[in-house]
């Protein structure tokens, strides 16, 4: 599982800077605009299912970005949080914090990377002590822009567009293995947003 | 920009050490599929059948004994299999809340709970 992450994550940054040196490295000359880097922010949210142990939880995500939009695509800081219920009605929240490398294909986005996680599951035997469990993981999303607001800055440079979009996300998060269970949950989230 | 380069990477590697430097408590199986079971039975049991006082508690002891959940995974996914209806009918509610804990001895024996569900 670990393996597994960390072969998405060389995927993704040895993809992402092979595309970057093609731009950097370009020497035709080239008489449109130059392409200018910019900060981006998102905010999206939606329903998210998770399956642990053969039982799995449903709820609400929302997850916060920031990042940076260049030529190829953005590198991305996410963050995202779940509230849920297990199938008899066990409390549950999650978290994530994601380093994202996000390639954009016109209207579409395909994101990667590693995640760190924790989860944590309300008991009923004894309230104030709930179960929980820090995890490594991965994340792939995929989004499409719904709507595009064309952006263009004083100087008649184009950046990519403000959006608002939807799409799923897929976590996998492998727990510590400190016990024989090798807890792991996996599932989508379906969600829209709004990018900046 | 080399400098800033390498502290976000040093960042990155010790925001992504983090589990390992802050250790975890278990998300055992059993564990959670006993917590699961109870609350079920706490949705279908009479008002007296206390959650509390059953034990899905998995402690390692100081001399290499265990206490392990009074459920069993078995049983504890043979009682969420089941309706409230059948739980009532089967005597369940009462039957759990008898339950002892299971202490696995350092020498391997233990004091196994007989199955509670079939």
């Amino acid at each position: 599982m670990k393996a597994l992450t960390s072969f998405f994550a060389v995927l993704a940054i040895v993809g992402f800077s092979r595309v970057a040196s093609a731009d950097d490295v370009s020497s035709v000359p080239d008489n449109s605009p130059r392409f200018l880097p910019r900060f981006t922010a998102r905010l999206d949210g939606g329903l998210a299912y998770r399956a642990l142990y053969g039982s799995h939880f449903w709820g609400g995500e929302i997850t916060a970005t920031g990042g940076v939009e260049l030529r190829p695509g953005a590198i991305l800081l996410t963050t995202d949080l779940l509230y849920g219920k297990t199938e008899f009605g066990l409390t549950t929240w999650n978290w994530h914090l994601t380093p994202m490398f996000e390639f954009r294909f016109n209207r579409l986005r395909f994101g990667l990377g590693p995640s760190l996680g924790y989860l944590q599951i309300a008991r009923v035997t004894t309230p104030d002590h709930p179960l929980y469990d820090l995890s490594f993981g991965g994340v792939g999303q995929l989004t499409v822009d719904i709507v595009q607001y064309d952006v263009l800055r004083n100087d008649g440079r184009p950046t990519p567009p403000h959006a608002f979009y939807g799409g799923i996300r897929f976590n996998v998060d492998s727990y510590l293995e400190q016990n024989d269970s090798h807890a792991t949950t996996y599932g989508p989230t379906f969600m829209v947003g709004y990018r900046y | 920009m080399i400098l800033k380069r390498a502290s976000i990477g040093t960042l990155a590697v010790l925001v992504l050490l983090t589990p390992l430097l802050m250790g975890s408590s278990d998300l055992r199986e059993d564990q959670f599929e006993c917590e699961q079971a109870v609350s079920h039975l706490k949705g279908c049991c009479p008002g007296s059948f206390d959650p509390t006082r059953v034990s899905c508690e998995y402690a390692e002891g100081c001399g290499g004994g265990s206490t392990y959940p009074s459920l069993g995974v078995d049983d504890s996914k043979c009682i969420e299999d089941k309706s409230c209806d059948q739980i009532l009918e089967s005597g369940l509610c009462s039957r759990v809340a008898g339950l002892g804990t299971y202490v696995q001895d350092p020498d391997g024996g233990s004091q196994i709970p007989p199955r509670v569900c079939e």
